[in-house]
């Protein structure tokens, strides 16, 4: 296991930064919250589309309905119209006496002003009921105002019901003695408005006059020599009359707004009008909307079948539900692509996070690669420097032994033996610089984190018995029996901050050095006070930094081993120094790992504590 | 007679070790071997070709082992020494430089009488010597 193994999948990262890696990572994906957005969204946008599209055709339906119902309304009040014309001519004639004259009937035709407030009517006129026997009486009669007056056509009917005149007649004049008894609808007709006394139309005729030979019908309304009398039909006088061209009464009629519905009227399945034989309106071949109407009018049944037109079609189609459509779906799709762009930038994020984490993990491991290189290197030239070292011991030792006699001599020279105690002191000096060097050097990181029972009043006194000191000189409060992390090192940072007030005291003898140690939730509280001499705020900085001593004994090494033990650990270390008063080093232990350090490998640290154990 | 088996590969602490049984009174025979596995051959095996005189199993013996040694070191030399039932309670006292409480500790779990950290002491070795003597069946060595 090396740095070159380790990926970037979370194993060596610690649980929030995971955590928040994670987030991270889930929001690089689209999720169901996402698809759940962009779906609600489009179905809100069919909705409004299908309630729009609703809305819409009901007020399509609403103006189709309309258009028809004016349509019909419109043709309806005409004909009632018209037939207030007819009756208003048999008022003329009651009033003139019961009968009316050629010459009189023109006034009143006149006066009446047919064309211009009677469009659609072909004119009006009067139609007598003659007797057979009656007939000649009534041609003398005719022949005095219209001497080649005649009735027309012949039939085998007994009674006659000839059109005695017409206004205006140069239009009509075919009218002019036109027997109504000689075809079926006229006949029909007057006589149901002869035996009602109600106006009545007849069933579909070609009008003699015109010569389009369009459909048409008549318009009948009837008088009697006695209104109230039982036998209509001999009281029966004539009925006014007036024909109609039907497309002429639909123009008349309709002509004077848009219609955007077409007509198509017939009367008992024969068809008296059709918008599609004409180029009135524009014919939808494919009506939005169709409707069948059937009018009771004057005896007849007309039906009328109403479509919408092209027009219509125009007019009421609204493009608000397609546009409501297309933008929701254009909304929809931006939301989706904001999503996506979103989501592609957090993974862009992400990518780029991991390769700055991998890089730096690189470093760390090359730094720690490195760090650790020198660390064994260190240890491992010190320790290498013992065994010659020692050699020299025991060489010396010999040549102190060999020369036992010479220098016991009242002739030796007393240089050699001085000589031989400064070779000694500078060996301790050795040995003692090469066992801080070990020891530095071999404090690691938290791999040997593995919890043990700490006895501190026992390690106090085992190092009071060491350094010859009484329960005065070096005492002990707190609890005592703690499990901590790397019990080993904690012993180590007692005892060298118990060393270094040792060794730095000017009035050991009466010297109180206390130790004491408090348990918090988390964390061990450990101080070491003496007082001593104290250490000058200048020099306060530099007591840590290795191979720094601030003269006396030492080796300048104790306290950077201190301070390297509990950086690794992750507590603390502060000094609290007043030259002439004291010293006090307040350390915190962390009592739980905080984390693993990913960038330390067990495997090293195994290689690291074989080259310890040997010699 | 007792003797006292060092297995070591520097000369001068075998030198001090010889120098100082020099100075007791009845000390034991010295078996100087370099390494581990010369050790083994000496115990387990025949080394008479090499000029050295089989231990055998006759007699009391104490093993001074150095740790760092070529070939196979002090650790991996107890290990495969303590395999071998007749061998499972021969005290066996390591020598160290380091008095390192993780490496005691190690030392300490592999099984022996105890450690000496460099330099030996006339007073260790003599502690040792001591043990050997209890050893001894009480009249000759």
């Amino acid at each position: 296991m090396h740095a070159g193994d380790r990926t970037i999948d979370g194993t060596g990262m610690p649980a929030p930064l995971e955590r928040r890696r994670q987030a991270l990572a889930s929001a690089g994906e689209l999720h169901r919250f996402h698809w759940m957005v962009v779906g609600l969204s489009l179905m809100i946008t069919l909705v409004a589309w299908y309630v729009a599209s609703g809305q819409n055709a009901d007020k399509a339906e609403q103006h189709f309905d309309r258009e028809a119902d004016e349509a019909l309304t419109q043709l309806r009040d005409h004909i009632r119209h018209y037939e207030d014309a007819l009756w208003g001519g048999v008022a003329a004639v009651e009033a003139n006496g019961g009968d009316m004259r050629r010459d009189e009937w023109a006034i009143f035709a006149s006066t009446l002003q047919i064309g211009k407030k009677y469009p659609g009517i072909n004119g009006i006129g009067i139609i007598h009921q003659v007797e057979p026997e009656a007939l000649n009486g009534y041609l003398a009669d005719q022949r005095e105002t219209l001497p080649d007056y005649g009735i027309h056509p012949p039939h085998d009917q007994d009674i006659f019901f000839p059109i005695s005149y017409i206004e205006p007649t140069a239009p009509n004049q075919a009218a002019v003695g036109l027997d109504m008894a000689h075809e079926a609808n006229r006949l029909g007709g007057i006589l149901r408005a002869r035996d009602t006394g109600t106006a009545q139309v007849t069933g579909p005729i070609v009008l003699v006059q015109d010569e389009g030979r369009t459909p048409g019908f008549l318009f009948f309304a009837p008088w009697y020599t006695d209104d109230d009398s039982d036998d209509r039909a001999g009281s029966f006088v004539g009925a006014v009359y007036a024909p109609f061209v039907v497309k002429n009464l639909i123009d008349g009629a309709l002509g004077g707004f848009d219609r955007q519905v077409s007509l198509r009227l017939t009367d008992n399945g024969e068809v008296m009008y059709d918008d599609a034989l004409r180029d009135v309106v524009d014919i939808d071949p494919e009506p939005l909307f169709e409707r069948r109407e059937r009018l009771d009018l004057y005896g007849r049944t007309w039906e009328f079948d109403i479509a919408s037109t092209v027009t219509f079609r125009e007019t009421t189609s609204n493009r608000e539900p397609i546009i409501i459509l297309i933008g929701g779906i254009i909304i929809d799709s931006l939301l989706l692509g904001l999503f996506v762009v979103l989501t592609r930038s957090n993974r862009r994020a992400l990518a780029y996070a991991d390769d700055v984490t991998s890089e730096l993990l690189r470093n760390g491991e090359r730094l720690e690669a490195s760090n650790a290189e020198l660390e064994k290197f260190a240890y491992a030239a010190s320790h290498d420097l013992k065994t010659p070292l020692r050699g020299i011991a025991n060489l010396t030792e010999w040549l102190r032994e060999d020369l036992g006699d010479y220098l016991g001599g009242a002739s030796a020279n007393p240089d050699v033996a001085r000589n031989f105690d400064r070779v000694d002191n500078q060996l301790d000096r050795m040995n003692e610089l090469i066992e801080g060097l070990l020891a530095y050097s071999r404090v690691s990181g938290p791999a040997e984190i593995g919890t043990d029972t700490i006895a501190i009043a026992d390690l106090v006194s085992d190092l009071r018995l060491d350094f010859g000191l009484d329960e005065q000189q070096l005492g002990f409060s707190g609890e005592d029996q703690m499990d901590v992390p790397a019990a080993l090192y904690l012993k180590q940072v007692v005892t060298n901050l118990v060393s270094n007030a040792v060794q730095h005291h000017d009035r050991l003898g009466e010297a109180t050095i206390t130790v004491t140690a408090q348990r918090t939730e988390d964390h061990l509280e450990l101080t070491v006070s003496d007082d001593g001499p104290g250490i000058d705020p200048i020099h306060q900085q530099r007591i840590f930094e290795v191979f720094q001593t601030l003269g006396g004994s030492g080796t300048g090494i104790g306290l950077s081993v201190v301070r390297k033990i509990i950086d690794k650990q992750k507590g603390t270390i502060v000094l609290h120094s007043e030259p002439g008063v004291g010293t006090t080093f307040n350390v915190t232990w962390p009592l739980f790992a905080s984390w693993h350090d990913p960038l330390r490998d067990a495997d090293r640290q195994h290689e690291v504590l074989d080259s310890v154990g040997a010699s | 007679m007792s003797r006292l088996v060092v297995v070591e590969d520097n000369d001068l602490d075998v030198e001090r070790i010889e120098r100082a049984l020099t100075t007791f009174d009845n000390p034991p025979e010295l078996i100087h071997v370099t390494d581990g596995r010369a050790a083994l051959d000496l115990l387990l095996g025949p080394m008479q070709q090499e000029g050295h005189t089989r231990i055998g199993l006759e007699g009391p013996f104490v093993l001074l082992v150095d740790l760092n040694m070529p070939l196979m070191n002090g650790f991996e030399f107890v290990e495969e020494l303590r395999r071998d039932d007749r061998f499972a309670a021969t005290p066996i006292f390591i020598c160290t430089t380091s008095n390192h409480p993780s490496d005691i500790e190690r030392i300490k779990s592999h099984g022996v009488q105890g450690y000496v950290v460099k330099p030996i002491s006339n007073g260790q070795l003599q502690s040792i010597v001591a043990i050997l003597d209890s050893m001894t069946p009480s009249v000759a060595r």
